[in-house]
């Protein structure tokens, strides 16, 4: 292989030397090629994105399958809750802390609520 | 290296010697490349070995570790009553586990300390658990309360581990417990509704196929498979909780009271069939069935035990009387106290004897010997086909488990015997179960029309429900056969109100049982039958059945107390409670009281009571 040589000249000579774009741009058949190979580097960049999207949705949705689980544990447990107060045992012992007691005899009143004609 | 030049650039003489050209070797560049080509090919070959000669391989490798069915688990179906309140559900409970491998071992005493005071359990059993390093993992306690495992959260001991488990809760405790039954450990129904209906409570489970992380997260760039599992179907009961907690606390009242041995009562609505209450004792926690003794958790005595109905089964005779033309209303027998039939002295319970007697006065007097001489003219065949068609000798079909169907030594079948077509007539030598004659005596209720009980009101599977239809059984008797029934106990309940009204009325004869109401009632003693043959001499069943109102009836109730030790007859200990719970579901009801309808001495509440200022 050739080894080309030339004189390196200082920095004031380099920028005087105006180094033509063009020059290097002049690909020929090669710009195909290299075009090829960035069209296929930018699909896999696409893909690879994409992926990456996909997996950490997928992470996202199973912290959201976390939480909803989470959240219908507690929902049991309030609906638990709710059901243990309904217990009328329960209601009656609140209902006598509170000062609340039996009716008697004497305190009961009928009242004769007239049928109504639609 | 290039060599200088001492020149300006400006006067650089127009003839510049040309740059000293600089060869690299040849040989040089050649191995560089070589080298560089052979860990090029290096890499392509440990790439082709592994992507191409060992892909079946690692690919099943990977598979078995990312690839993996999970199951889903479908929640089992929550129970309610006819109001909506739940009975039974499911809750996911926080289970504690151990490494014994991750438990600093000094500190294992005083962790086991804690633990136990915490979970109430011997400090050595915990203790050998969390130090056994024979195991990897180990189970402490499963299905903890929030706020226990919260007490050992707050521990924040390393080697504790949570894992949650669903547990079968029923938050009312033993409320309607014995109808409701209970789950075990495997989510299995073993008893009453949970155990009929297990199938249909259980669901389905589900899976997910796809790939999965080492934390058991999902892969979601691969392809993955979900079937939705099939919850259970959520079952709401025909059962009133204000009904069934009247029941409940007057049973227990009476059986603390007496020192009974149990009882049962059975609220039934003869129009349907619903059984809006159905209690008996001794109970249990479904919470903890294993607590209990099996006889207690894994059968509902109100359809599981057999009993011999005693006088509350005369109503049957006459039905069955009436209704073949066998005999009237007006038709008259001689009771004559004591009767002596095939060997056999026959007798009512005080020996005593009526005189000429008709069905109505039969009732009345609870007579032994007006019955069977009643069934003597009815006779046998006829008797017994409509024993038959009022439901006894076999299972009234109620969606329960364990339903027994009963004893009766029909005429015909080789079990039969002429005694017993006598003592069948007063309710002794025929074994039935309370809801067997609670739905007989529904009939009478219900202008002669019997319905089939069911406990189970809706089934509802995702957004589907599908409500019971009432089904009708059968009509054993016909609409006037059953009023004239009704009448005649009306005034047998009215009899046997002293034992409720004499103390504050001052008065032993006939009262109204419930003031302001005509109600039926048909007391009863049931002698207990011994293993070894005979009766027990020193304890009987009382039982008094009925309906109220007795026209257009919304209940038909029965009490029955086993073996009251302060009460021979029974009698004295049922009628209270049966009066008691008829007072209250007349009110729940909101049905008006008749004033008309108050013996001397008794009282309509906010009728005929002075009302206080």
């Amino acid at each position: 292989m050739a080894v080309n040589t030339q004189h390196i000249s200082s920095i004031r000579q380099a920028r005087e030397r105006r180094i033509s774009i063009p020059h290097y741009l002049r690909l020929d058949g090669s710009r195909y090629l290299f075009g090829l190979v960035l069209i296929l580097a930018l699909m896999s960049l696409i893909v690879l994105a994409q992926t990456g999207v996909v997996a950490t949705k997928g992470y996202a949705t199973a912290r959201l399958e976390k939480e909803k689980t989470i959240l219908i544990r507690e929902r049991s447990q309030l609906q638990e809750r709710e059901a243990r107060a309904h217990s009328l045992d329960l209601i009656r012992r609140r209902a006598e802390q509170i000062g609340l007691r039996p009716i008697t005899p004497d305190q009961v009143r009928y009242l004769n609520i007239p049928a109504v004609r639609k | 290296m290039a060599t200088r030049t001492n020149n300006s650039p400006r006067t650089q003489p127009a003839d510049v010697a040309p740059p000293a050209r600089v060869r690299l070797e040849r040989w040089r560049i050649n191995a560089v490349l070589l080298l560089c080509l052979l860990l090029i090919a290096r890499v392509v070959i440990r790439l082709a070995d592994l992507q191409v000669t060992q892909h079946e391989t690692l690919l099943a490798k990977a598979r078995t570790e990312i690839d993996q069915q999970v199951p889903i688990q479908a929640q089992r179906g929550m129970i309610t009553d006819h109001l909506g309140n739940v009975l039974a559900m499911d809750v996911d409970r926080e289970s504690l586990w151990v490494v014994p491998a991750q438990i600093d071992r000094e500190q294992a005493p005083t962790l086991a300390l804690a633990l136990s005071a915490i979970l109430n359990k011997k400090h050595e059993d915990i203790l050998k658990i969390i130090t056994d390093e024979n195991h990897y993992w180990l189970p402490v306690e499963r299905w903890l309360t929030p706020d226990v495992a919260a007490k050992i959260d707050a521990l924040n001991a390393t080697g504790l581990q949570w894992q949650y488990e669903p547990r079968r809760v029923y938050p009312q405790g033993v409320f309607a417990a014995q109808v409701i039954g209970a789950a075990n450990y495997n989510a299995d129904g073993i008893s009453g509704v949970e155990g009929f209906y297990n199938d249909q409570l259980q669901g389905i489970n589900g899976s997910v196929q796809a790939e999965f992380d080492p934390k058991k997260n999902l892969i979601a760039i691969a392809p993955s498979r979900t079937i939705p599992p099939r919850n259970g179907a959520k079952l709401t009961l025909t059962i009133d909780p204000l009904v069934q907690y009247v029941i409940e606390r007057e049973l227990q009242k009476a059986v603390e009271l007496h020192h009974a041995d149990g009882g049962s009562v059975i609220v039934l609505d003869p129009k349907t069939g619903a059984i809006r209450g159905m209690a008996s004792l001794p109970t249990f926690d479904p919470n903890r069935y294993g607590d209990y003794p099996v006889d207690v958790y894994g059968r509902n005595p109100a359809v599981s035990n057999l009993y011999e109905p005693g006088s509350t089964f005369k109503m049957f005779t006459v039905a069955a009387g009436l209704q073949t033309r066998s005999f009237t209303a007006d038709t008259q027998v001689d009771d004559t106290g004591t009767v002596y039939r095939f060997g056999q002295s026959l007798s009512n319970w005080d020996s005593g004897g009526n005189g000429m007697i008709d069905p109505a006065h039969m009732l009345y007097f609870s007579s032994n010997v007006g019955a069977l001489k009643l069934n003597e003219i009815t006779g046998p065949e006829k008797f017994y086909s409509m024993i038959g068609k009022f439901g006894f000798g076999k299972p009234t079909g109620v969606d329960l488990g364990g339903e027994e169907g009963g004893i009766v030594n029909s005429w015909g079948t080789s079990a039969y015997s002429d005694i017993d077509l006598l003592t069948n007539s007063y309710g002794q030598g025929i074994s039935v179960t309370p809801l067997q004659i609670v739905q007989a005596a529904g009939a009478i209720a219900n202008n002669g029309v019997m319905m089939k009980p069911y406990i189970v009101e809706q089934r509802c599977q995702a957004d589907r429900c599908i409500d019971t239809t009432p089904t009708k059984t059968g009509q054993p008797i016909d609409q006037g056969v059953a009023w004239t029934i009704r009448r005649m106990l009306v005034n047998s309940a009215n009899h046997y109100a002293p034992v409720v009204w004499a103390a504050k009325t001052g008065n032993q004869s006939d009262q109204w049982l419930v003031p302001g109401y005509q109600v039926a009632a048909k007391t009863g003693t049931s002698s207990i039958p011994l293993a070894n043959g005979g009766y027990d001499e020193s304890y009987t069943i009382g039982s008094v059945l009925g309906f109220a109102p007795a026209e257009d009836a919304r209940y038909v109730v029965l009490v029955k107390i086993d073996r009251p030790k302060d009460d021979i007859w029974g009698i004295t200990t049922a009628i209270p409670v049966y009066y008691r719970i008829v007072d209250q579901l007349l009110r729940y009801e909101k049905i008006r009281p008749d004033p008309a309808l108050a013996s001397p001495g008794q009282e309509i509440p906010g009728m005929t009571s002075t009302p206080t200022p």
